[in-house]
């Protein structure tokens, strides 16, 4: 190895990283304990490495706020499952149709409670299917003038417990052809509640005023209707109690 | 990939990503939705990672393939002139490096062609092997070796020219870099 071929290896050398392991490294830097020249350049060469990635880290430096970002994204996205992929979806659709449509005759004729269904599958999907968000944003207020855009549910009544609070962002959703405005709202402690918001007039009996409280599955759910909303939140972190503290 | 498994990695390495992705795109807002689009495919598509040593090395390797995705649509991503080379200058010294600002450094970075940028960028974050350097370029390491050093080099030309313009009291502008040649003649 000449000093040509030295500089060129040495020039990639990072102080502390691990590259003194490296064969080629351990003989360049073993050159410059022969080589006074080598060894001056070398000297120089760390100083301004140092000097710039010291001036550099700082200035590509996160914003406060990503971390924060990033660990609510884990509460709501979930891993897409094989039968989520593409390949398996078409004759999964064709199956869930057929499924769809039976169950459907089987709803009409044994005039099942239509908010019990509902808020069943809302607990099921927020819980297990819910992979991603149509807006994320931590601003309620950004949320609320996306959804207006949409032409969804936008004009909430919020829970006095949910006033203020961060949101993480929004999903809009059908439900027998009405527009289902899915909020998610981020509570203390870290926990993740779902808020969703539909029509009333799709329900045959939609709940009262007073909110309902019922475990469904591994959510706790509140179930409540105001101004012609039926609103339902759904939550895998909090309690019966977290819930009921909400308003 | 689970919730703790998901918070660790948020924690251990999504500086060093954000960092990286803010060299490639040279915009802090697309930087944070390039960090939160690849921790978004770990928690989706986490499960294809059969080796969780690898697990660094996957996420900066995802968000460069995603970088590439966006820059292959040509939508998001503004296009960077890149300046001429200055070769007559002399290099620029430790002590002109510390008056410089972070941001100047950061500017005189996001000057340089993309394939210069993103070694010197893996180079300074100091995070990955230069196998692991490779693997994320899809490169071979004499090439990636190659192109860091010439990186470096145009890098403290770039310097040499706004250091010269703080030595003469000219109000240091990456844009105006392209005065450099009267400057310097």
């Amino acid at each position: 190895m000449n000093s040509e071929e030295a500089k060129l290896i040495l020039q990639a050398y990072r102080q502390g990283s691990g590259d003194e392991l490296e064969p080629q490294f351990r003989a360049a830097l073993e050159h410059t304990q022969r080589d006074p020249e080598l060894a001056r350049w070398f000297a120089q060469e760390q100083a301004l490495d140092q000097r710039i990635g010291a001036k550099l880290k700082p200035a590509l430096a996160a914003p406060a706020s990503l971390q924060a970002r990033l660990l609510a994204q884990a509460k709501i996205i979930r891993p897409v499952r094989w039968w989520q992929q593409p390949a398996p979806r078409i004759a999964l659709a064709a199956g869930i149709a057929l499924l769809l449509t039976v169950a459907a005759v089987w709803f009409y004729t044994t005039r099942a409670d239509g908010f019990r269904q509902y808020r069943a599958v809302m607990a099921d999907f927020t819980a297990n299917k819910l992979d991603r968000l149509d807006l994320m944003s931590r601003d309620v207020a950004e949320v609320r003038r996306w959804l207006a855009q949409k032409k969804a549910h936008a004009d909430l009544i919020l829970p006095a417990g949910l006033k203020g609070r961060p949101s993480l962002g929004c999903r809009l959703l059908d439900w027998r052809g009405r527009k289902v405005s899915l909020i998610c709202f981020e509570l203390e402690n870290r926990q993740v509640a779902h808020l969703l918001v539909v029509d009333s007039a799709v329900f045959e009996q939609s709940p009262a005023a007073q909110p309902l409280f019922q475990q469904v599955g591994g959510m706790q759910t509140a179930g409540w209707s105001r101004g012609g909303k039926t609103y339902l939140i759904a939550s895998k972190d909090a309690t019966q109690l977290d819930l009921m503290k909400l308003f | 990939v689970n919730e703790a498994d998901y918070e660790q990695a948020v924690t251990a390495h999504y500086e060093a990503l954000y960092a990286f992705g803010y060299s490639l795109t040279a915009n802090a807002d697309e930087a944070g939705e390039l960090t939160q689009e690849t921790y978004s495919r770990l928690l989706t598509k986490g499960g294809q990672l059969r080796d969780v040593s690898r697990l660094k090395s996957w996420l900066f390797t995802t968000l460069y393939r995603t970088f590439l995705g966006w820059k292959r649509r040509q939508t998001r991503l503004p296009h960077l002139e890149i300046g001429s080379v200055e070769h007559e200058l002399p290099p620029v010294t430790p002590a002109q490096v510390d008056v410089l600002q972070n941001e100047t450094i950061r500017a005189a970075l996001f000057e340089l062609e993309e394939h210069y940028r993103v070694p010197l960028t893996l180079f300074y974050l100091n995070e990955n092997s230069y196998e692991e350097i490779a693997t994320i370029l899809s490169l071979p390491v004499g090439t990636v070796m190659s192109r860091l050093s010439r990186a470096k080099t145009l890098l403290r030309q770039r310097l040499a020219g706004l250091a010269l313009q703080q030595d003469q009291a000219v109000p240091v502008s990456i844009v105006s870099i392209a005065s450099r040649n009267r400057l310097s003649s």
